[in-house]
Formats: C-alpha cells, sequence, structure tokens
C-alpha cells in the first residue's frame, strides 16, 4: 500500500503568502541578505545608470582571494605559455557556496594545497625547460651560470608580471638566492627553481592586497592601480592582468573612476571574457548540480555524459550570448538554442549535424526559448528520473530570485506517493493542505507545476511520469498576472520582476566580489539592480558600475 | 640527510625485494615496519582513527538488531557485515538532530543541515561548519608525526559547501575529498617510485624551495592586514606541514589501481575497492592516521544498475517504506554500502606486529542521517569496529534515546529507552579519549559514551 505521508510538526512559516508580494520583507538569504529587492522595481527615471559610481560609502572587508584552479591554469598559460590543464584538474576542488566556487571565504589552504602547488610547480618548471621556444619567450637569453645576469634578468621581469606588480629589489634577491642553489653545471635547473619558488610564493598564489587593513584604523583606503588591475583582470578574463593592463595601472589610468570605466570597457572586447562569462553562468545556474545526475537507463537511454555536457554548454552559451547582446534579462526568454545532435533530439529539433552547440533559432517551437525551457535547468532541478515541481520550485527561488525560502520544519517527512498512484499535483495538493507546509509550498509547488510538460531530461511530454495528463498551468504566487503555461511564459513573467533583477544584479556581485552579500552591500546592490533594469542586464554595464563604486576600489 | 634518507631508502628497497606482488597483503606484511618509520611506527602508542561514512541513512527496523546485549543477531542490512560480527558494536540511539536544527537559517537544504555537522557536532553556518571536525582535531594533534596527518576520500561527492563538505581544518576550511584512485595513488606513492638519487636531489630542492616560500610568506606578512594575516598562516602551516612530511617519501609503492570510469555504475564497487585499499595501505604504511572515507555526498543519486535499481540513492530514501518494493530497494542498496564497510575491515585485518592493523584502530561506520524521508538525524546508525582502546565487538549497545521522537512503529524502537537524546558528540568526545586526545567537550557533548573504548 502506497500513501502520503504527511507529517509537518512545525511551521517556521514562509515569509510571504500565496496572496502577498514576495518581495515583501525578503530576508533570509545566504548572507542575511538585505532583501528590499523589489521596492516599485520598474527604472526610476532619476539615476543615471552604468558608469556612475555608487557613492556608498561603505566597503566590506575583502577576503585575501586564493587562485582557483581556473584561474590558476589560465595564469600560468599567460605567463609560461604553458598548459597546465591536467595538472590543476588534480588540485582540491573548491567548495561552491550558492553556485559559485570562487568565494574566498571558504577557501581554504591546507597540506592538500600545498602538495598540489608543488607538484604542480615541477611539473611546470619540466614542460617549460623542456619545450625550447616556450623557454625562450620567457627567458630571452641563456643562463651561463645559476644565478647569473640571464637568470636575474629572468627573475625581475617574472616575479613583476607573477606577482602582479613592480617588486622589491628583496624580492629579487631572494629568488636570486634559490637561483643559485642549482648544480654549477645546469644553469637551466636555476630557471626551473625560479619558476617553481614563483609558482608557489603567497604573491602568487594569493591575490594580495596591501592597502588597507595594515593600517588597523578601520578607514577606508583606496586600491593602489595594480590591485585594481587584478581584480578586474581576475574577473574579466580568469587570469593574470596581462603587459598592458599593468601599464595602465603604472601610468594612473585606474586611479581614477573615469579611468577604471574605460579600462573596464577595453577590457570587455577581449575573447577571455566568454570564458569567464562561462565561468559566471555556471555558478548562477548552479551548472554544477548536472555533475552527479543519474538516469533510469530504461526510461532515459538517451542520458550519456556527452548529453550532460551539451546541456551544460547551451546554458553556459545563453548567458554568454546575452550577457553582452541582449543583455541577461534577456536570457529567460530569448528565442535561442544552442545545440548538439544529442541535444537536438532531446528538444525534437532538427539534428545540427555538429557535436559542438550550434545555435538554432526557436521562434515558433512550441515550449522553448528561453533559460527556463533549457534542458540544463529542468534536468539539475530533477535529481533522478522523475521530475519534481517542489525542486523547480525551490531553484527558481534560490537561483533566480535569490530569496530561498527556510529550511522544512523538524519532523516534516518528504515521502511522496509514487506517480502512477496518485497524480502528483494532487499529492501536492494534499501535502499543503496542511498549514505547517502549505507556507512554503504554496509558494514553491505552483511554480514547479508549470514546469510539468518537461521531464527529467527537458524533453516536452504530454503525461507525466505516472501516465497523468500534465498540469497545464502554474502560477508565480504574488504577481496580479502570475500564471502560466510552461517555461517560455513563465520566463516572461520573472523577467518583469524586480526581484528577478536584483537577483542578477546580486549574483554578478557574487561572483565579481568572491564573495556573499551582506547587509551592508544593500546600497551597491540598489545601485546594480537599477542598471540591470535600465539595460536589461547588459553585463558590461553592471560591472562598470561596480568597478567604479567604492565596495570594489575600497578597503577597510 | 641526504644520506640519511638514501639509507632508509635502501634499506626499505631491500626488504621489500622481490615482494613487487601485485597481491596487497604480502606487500603490507612486509612494508609495515619497514624503513624509517620502525623506530616510531608500530609502537605501542599509534593510534588510529578510521571513519566511514555511507550517505542517506537506512531504514532502521533493517538496521538495528531487535535485542540489546552480546552476539547481535543478524538484520537485513547487518547481514552484510555479519561474518565481522565479533569486531563490531553496534550502537543505537546517538542523535545529532539537535546539532541540525541550531544550523542557520541560510542554509536551508534540509540535506546541507545534517550533512556538514556530522564530524563537528555544530550547527551549520553560511560560510561553513561551527567548528572543526572531529577528524581533524585529531588529525592536528597527531600532526607531522605521519606524511598525511588525515586522508579524506569520498567514491563520489558535491562540490556544495554544505552538502558535499564533511571535513573541516577550521570552521570556514572545507577538505576537499580525493576521489580518484589514480590521483590518491599518485599523492601517496608517486615520489616513491623514483631512483634513490632522483629522490635525494628532489627533497634538497623542494626543501630550499619551501624555505624560500616560507620567508617569503613572512616578509609579505608585515605588509598585510590581520585578516589577511590569519589566510597566511594557514599558508604557513600547510607549507611547514609539507615540509615535514618531505622526507616521507612513502613506503613502497602498492601497484597501481586499475582505471575505473566514475560515470559506470558497473565500476562503482571496483572503484571503491581500490580507494579502500589504498586508505588501508596508507594506514598500514603510517603514512597516515586517519582516514575518513566517505562513500558519497549526501542526497545523492547515484543508481545503481547492478543491483537492479534504477531509481538515485537519495530518491530511494524517500520512497515510503510502508511499501514492500521501496522498502526492499532501501534495503538493497543500504546492504551494498555496508558490504563495503566489510571490505574496508577486512582491509585492515593486515598483520601489524603480533597483532593486526586493526586492532590500533578506532573505527566508525555511520551516516549523518537516520530516517532518509524526514531528513531526521535522531538515532543514527553507528557501528564501532577496531581494537584501538580495548575494544571488542559482537554486542548491541543502546546509549539513552527519547523513543517519543523515532517515527518507528513501537516494536521496532524497543531498544531506545529513556527520555533524552545522547548526542552523536559524546561519541566523537569519547574517540577523542581514546585518540589520546582527551577533552572536557566537544560540540554538544554531554558526556562521553561509556563501555566502548576504555
Amino acid at each position: 500500500m502506497k500513501r502520503l505521508v504527511l507529517l509537518c510538526a512545525v511551521a517556521l512559516g514562509c515569509r510571504a503568502s500565496a496572496s502577498g508580494d514576495p518581495a515583501d520583507g525578503t530576508d533570509g538569504d545566504d548572507a542575511g541578505t538585505a532583501g528590499e529587492g523589489g521596492g516599485d522595481g520598474g527604472g526610476s527615471d532619476d539615476t543615471d545608470g552604468g558608469g556612475e559610481p555608487a557613492e556608498c560609502e561603505v566597503a566590506e572587508p575583502a577576503p585575501l582571494r586564493r587562485l582557483t584552479p581556473t584561474e590558476y591554469r589560465n595564469t600560468v598559460r599567460d605567463l609560461l605559455g604553458v598548459d597546465s590543464s591536467d595538472l590543476v584538474a588534480d588540485f582540491p576542488i573548491d567548495a561552491t557556496v550558492s553556485g559559485f566556487d570562487n568565494n574566498a571565504a571558504v577557501q581554504a589552504f591546507q597540506l592538500g594545497h600545498a602538495r598540489a602547488y608543488q607538484s604542480a610547480a615541477e611539473e611546470i618548471a619540466e614542460r617549460l625547460l623542456a619545450d625550447p621556444s616556450l623557454r625562450d619567450a620567457v627567458v630571452g637569453c641563456t643562463p651561463a651560470a645559476p644565478g647569473d645576469a640571464c637568470v636575474r634578468e629572468l627573475i625581475e621581469h617574472l616575479a613583476s608580471l607573477a606577482y602582479r606588480r613592480p617588486v622589491d629589489a628583496s624580492v629579487v634577491d631572494a629568488l636570486a638566492a634559490i637561483a643559485e642553489t642549482a648544480p654549477p653545471d645546469d644553469p637551466w635547473a636555476s630557471v626551473g627553481l625560479v619558476v617553481r619558488a614563483v609558482l608557489q610564493s603567497p604573491r602568487f598564489l594569493f591575490r594580495v592586497e596591501r592597502s588597507g587593513g595594515a593600517s588597523g584604523n578601520g578607514s577606508l583606503q583606496a586600491l593602489d592601480g595594480y590591485e585594481v588591475a587584478t581584480r578586474l583582470s581576475y574577473l574579466l578574463w580568469q587570469s593574470t592582468p596581462d603587459a598592458w593592463l599593468l601599464q595602465r595601472a603604472e601610468d594612473g589610468a585606474l586611479d581614477e573612476t573615469d579611468g577604471v570605466a574605460e579600462v573596464v570597457r577595453q577590457m570587455l572586447e577581449r575573447e577571455a571574457v566568454d570564458e569567464a562569462l562561462g565561468a559566471f553562468a555556471h555558478g548562477w545556474l548552479r551548472l554544477s548540480m548536472l555533475d552527479d545526475l543519474g538516469r533510469d537507463p530504461q526510461l532515459f537511454p538517451e542520458w550519456t555524459p556527452s548529453l550532460r555536457e551539451a546541456m551544460r554548454a547551451e546554458a553556459m552559451a545563453l548567458v554568454r550570448d546575452t550577457a553582452r547582446g541582449d543583455g541577461l534579462m534577456a536570457a529567460y526568454t530569448l528565442p535561442r538554442a544552442w545545440i548538439d545532435d544529442e541535444l537536438a533530439a532531446v528538444y525534437g529539433l532538427p539534428a545540427p549535424g555538429s557535436d559542438d552547440p550550434t545555435p538554432v533559432e526557436l521562434d515558433g517551437t512550441a515550449d522553448r526559448g528561453g533559460l527556463l525551457t533549457t534542458a540544463a535547468v529542468l534536468a539539475l532541478t530533477t535529481p533522478t528520473s522523475i521530475t519534481s515541481p517542489v525542486r523547480r520550485g525551490v531553484y527558481v527561488w534560490d537561483a533566480l530570485l535569490c530569496s530561498p525560502l527556510p529550511p522544512p520544519p523538524p519532523g516534516a517527512i518528504g515521502e511522496l506517493p509514487a506517480p502512477a498512484d496518485v497524480p502528483k499535483q494532487q499529492a501536492l495538493e494534499q501535502h499543503r493542505s496542511d498549514p505547517a507546509c502549505s507556507g512554503c509550498h504554496d509558494l514553491l509547488d505552483p511554480i514547479g507545476l508549470g514546469l510539468e510538460r518537461y521531464d527529467a531530461i527537458g524533453r516536452v511530454r504530454a503525461v507525466d511520469e505516472g501516465g497523468y495528463p500534465i498540469v497545464q498551468e502554474g502560477f508565480v504566487p504574488g504577481l496580479d498576472d502570475g500564471s502560466f503555461g510552461g517555461g517560455v511564459e513563465l520566463g516572461e513573467r520573472l523577467r518583469a520582476m524586480p526581484d528577478a533583477q536584483r537577483c542578477v544584479a546580486t549574483q554578478v556581485f557574487r561572483w565579481a566580489m568572491g564573495r556573499s552579500e551582506t547587509p551592508e552591500d544593500a546600497c551597491v546592490l540598489d545601485a546594480l539592480t537599477e542598471v540591470v533594469a535600465q539595460t536589461n542586464g547588459d553585463y558590461g554595464e553592471i560591472i562598470a558600475a561596480l568597478a567604479v563604486s567604492d565596495t570594489f576600489r575600497l578597503r577597510p | 640527510m641526504t644520506d640519511t634518507l638514501n639509507m632508509s631508502t635502501l634499506r626499505r628497497r631491500s626488504i621489500l625485494a622481490g615482494l613487487g606482488s601485485a597481491i596487497v597483503l604480502p606487500l603490507f606484511q612486509a612494508a609495515t615496519p619497514g624503513g624509517r618509520r620502525a623506530s616510531a611506527a608500530p609502537g605501542d602508542d599509534l593510534r588510529r582513527l578510521v571513519i566511514f561514512q555511507f550517505p542517506n541513512g537506512c531504514y532502521l527496523p533493517d538496521w538495528t538488531p531487535p535485542t540489546l546485549g552480546p552476539s547481535w543477531q543478524s538484520t537485513p542490512i547487518l547481514d552484510a557485515v555479519f561474518d565481522h560480527r565479533d569486531e563490531i558494536t553496534v550502537v543505537s540511539g546517538l542523535s545529532n538532530e539537535a546539532v541540525a536544527m541550531s544550523g542557520h537559517d541560510a542554509v536551508t537544504n534540509p540535506h546541507a543541515r545534517r550533512f556538514a555537522p556530522m564530524l563537528t557536532c555544530t550547527g551549520v553556518q553560511p560560510n561553513g561548519a561551527g567548528s572543526a571536525s572531529v577528524d581533524q582535531l585529531v588529525a592536528q594533534a597527531l600532526g607531522g608525526a605521519t606524511a598525511f596527518p588525515s586522508l579524506v576520500v569520498a567514491l563520489t561527492a558535491r562540490n556544495d559547501l554544505h552538502e558535499g563538505r564533511f571535513s573541516f581544518s577550521a570552521p570556514d576550511a572545507p577538505i576537499a575529498p580525493t576521489l580518484d584512485p589514480a590521483q590518491l595513488f599518485a599523492e601517496l606513492f608517486a615520489d616513491a617510485t623514483l631512483d634513490p638519487a632522483a629522490q635525494a636531489r628532489l627533497v634538497a630542492e623542494r626543501r630550499s624551495v619551501l624555505d624560500h616560500v616560507l620567508s617569503d610568506i613572512e616578509s609579505l606578512r608585515g605588509e598585510l592586514g590581520t585578516v589577511d594575516r590569519v589566510r597566511l598562516d594557514a599558508h604557513t602551516d600547510a607549507v611547514r606541514a609539507l615540509e615535514m612530511s618531505i622526507q616521507e617519501l612513502g613506503c613502497e609503492p602498492p601497484p597501481s589501481p586499475t582505471p575505473t570510469d566514475p560515470d559506470d555504475p558497473s565500476q562503482r564497487e571496483a572503484r571503491c575497492h581500490a580507494l579502500i585499499d589504498l586508505c588501508a595501505m596508507a594506514l598500514a604504511c603510517d603514512v597516515t592516521r586517519v582516514v575518513v572515507f566517505s562513500m558519497g555526498a549526501t542526497a545523492g543519486e547515484p543508481t545503481y544498475p547492478f543491483l537492479g535499481i534504477a531509481e538515485g540513492d537519495h530518491t530511494i530514501s524517500h520512497l515510503p517504506n510502508q511499501d514492500p518494493v521501496s522498502r526492499e530497494k532501501y534495503r538493497a542498496i543500504s546492504h551494498w554500502k555496508l558490504r563495503q564497510f566489510g571490505h574496508l575491515l577486512d582491509r585492515l585485518a593486515i598483520p601489524e606486529g603480533a597483532g593486526r592493523v586493526l586492532d590500533r584502530c578506532a573505527v566508525v561506520a555511520l551516516s549523518e542521517i537516520s530516517h532518509g524521508g524526514s531528513h531526521d538525524t535522531h538515532a543514527l546508525p553507528v557501528l564501532v569496529a577496531g581494537g584501538l582502546g580495548g575494544h571488542t565487538g559482537g554486542s548491541h549497545v543502546a546509549v539513552p534515546c527519547d523513543p517519543t521522537t523515532l517515527l518507528l512503529p513501537a516494536a521496532d524502537k524497543t531498544w531506545c529507552m529513556g527520555s533524552e537524546h545522547t548526542p552523536l558528540a559524546n561519541l566523537w568526545l569519547t574517540a577523542l579519549g581514546t585518540m589520546g586526545l582527551p577533552d572536557e567537550s566537544f560540540g554538544n557533548s554531554t558526556g562521553v559514551v561509556e563501555g566502548l573504548w576504555s
């Protein structure tokens, strides 16, 4: 006998009733977000939009940030020309916070890191020295003895690039000293030792910011140009500042907000921004939830690791395309898909004849277009082979509205009957009939139910797992006109919501700052939200507004 | 120093010459007392902590022996380790629910609120756990006794801070588990495959590079604010630990593990065994004394086609237990997970001195939750094994336990007696004492668990 077990002991209560405004009194976000997300929302006329410094006069302590594995790999590539992809694959995997893997608060430095950096540095030095063309490009002279003038020249050049600022003589001397420990008959070995020492230095592994902090008096200090360059470079390129950018720092171009804005615009032209945007998308949309998904092979024979990767690639492409095109808010509704042959089959579209994500226009394709119809989002919100309206609702509140609902009360039992026994909609209704559960589930379930027409891999279907006809209608609680059918319409509803706009601003903020927002960040988030509202979420404009803000440029 | 290393390397090699067998056991027998470690290792005071976690709980009536006392009776799940009955104490009634509920509200996922605190017994925080975990407290105290203060290994994992991390060296310092047998093998044993001359040169170079790094950190330290200095100190500690471990280029390496595909469920058991074997070897070779082995992150959804089960692990844990088909599935995957624990015990039965490696281990197996459907952490499934601290197995014991909160039929919880739950923290506090680290409290502990370890 299968039955629905209901036992929600205590209602913690969700902040908004089904008829209320979900924006009201939002809080309880990851780091206690100041949840004034909303207000009247639609761009007020009295702001100037992106580019103007947000004068918030507040800067939270910026934790010392360690290079992520991706940043490490790109930095080594740009400094030395060495591919270390296989090496960083063995680095300890950074934990994600709200989907982002670059949150400095949890960037541990443990024995495992020291060990990984040591062996990577050894291997990178070996690869560099083993390839004469790479070696000559980096060294530019031929050392005759360990630590000779040639090696010293290399040290001065490499250290300032690797440490992202001019280096003191003492730093050069210390590296020269280690170079001199190489065997006399092996001068190239001294180059290897220098490279190994540089790659294990805290000045390389951490994004050191010397401004602020040391004074200890709590006052705000501006970052120097090199520090701003480093923040921008890792934000926009996920790599080290190049010679051009360091030169801009030296010229003082990054000491004033106008200069920063201009440099940001130039940096946005680079191709490297695309890869960084993919990483932003990965965090925002929590695409790592795709990693360990399993599917019943009987029900989903098409589920393969390559299909999973095609889903991931499409979601990243969608964000990339809109971030610098129609704006991130357009991602909710953009009628374009990026499909390979496998994903085309899931979408019921003609195969593009390619294993690479190929853009196709979706105008007129039923129930397809925008973020909420991507196979990635529909699959990653389905832990197993049976879709869960609750999970999909949770995802919308967490990732797209930045307003996670409270945890289930103690004793809440989440046992659902088999979908063949009780239609899902009915089971959920029964669940919500308990007032202890309805507070939150009134907000969650209607969203997920409106997405029931997509199965566990994002395919459009007519009947659910139990063989019952699909519930066609869902609604977004709190909206006057919140009803929708399917992901295209849900995207349209969300796109217009002030909370969704604020959430996009918040997600960019988390990614850019490498930390969760705090109540003190409400001011800068207000400003960024305004930019989102005015530009439809133009990534460059959001970044430019953030980069000139006190939050970005000052340190306590 | 170089000479010492060469000597010891050669000595080890001569001891092990001719034992390049693919079979694990003879290698262990020879390797254990081998090399430079002989003086320090396996002395009478060698203590090891081994923690084995399996995700998503189990259905307790299928786990718990019906009666308390010696010679516990087999159950549908414990059948998986019944061969080891005399090694194992079944401990019923430990609870981590108070801790789970005390977590920060910002962490909303019910699994996450219970997984991260499993080894800390403090409520989760937005940026981590409430404290360092018990395994890391031990690892930090044993410090440089071994090349690896601890091994944190998982068969599958997630990267989410709260749903995917269970070992914390500090409240905001989660440890990423090692997932790949080949990588674990390389970390533990790769350096030992170098010839002695190359090894000696590598050691000397590493020393000078790390010395440089340490002084570099020190010179930078003065330029930074206090918050950043704390971060830099972690870097210093890690580099110092690395420097101390530099002499320990491992024992004679075992054969490298056969590659397995993590995406292929049919290879999961082989992969699990490869990881467990390496952990056991690391213990036997005294490369580490603390191992945490996770069968998977909470709420993970690996499927079990090799058991004829198509649903994911976590989904199965949420199926109604009243339904016989669902219950059988939950039972089957729990049985499989526990069989892997049996494999670990098999591997730890390596001879050491007059006894076995297992004799100097405190071993705890547990899940982060008891009841899947409610994410309940009352009356967690817990087993204790290993001979450290005079532990002997075979019995089913219960700690004070409040039956009114257990969502079980009355007949299935007769062992649960009392009016209050005993915190899981009491077990970890007791384990700390057994490891030679007695303390006043750990997490929300209220005392020690009597009768397990002396």
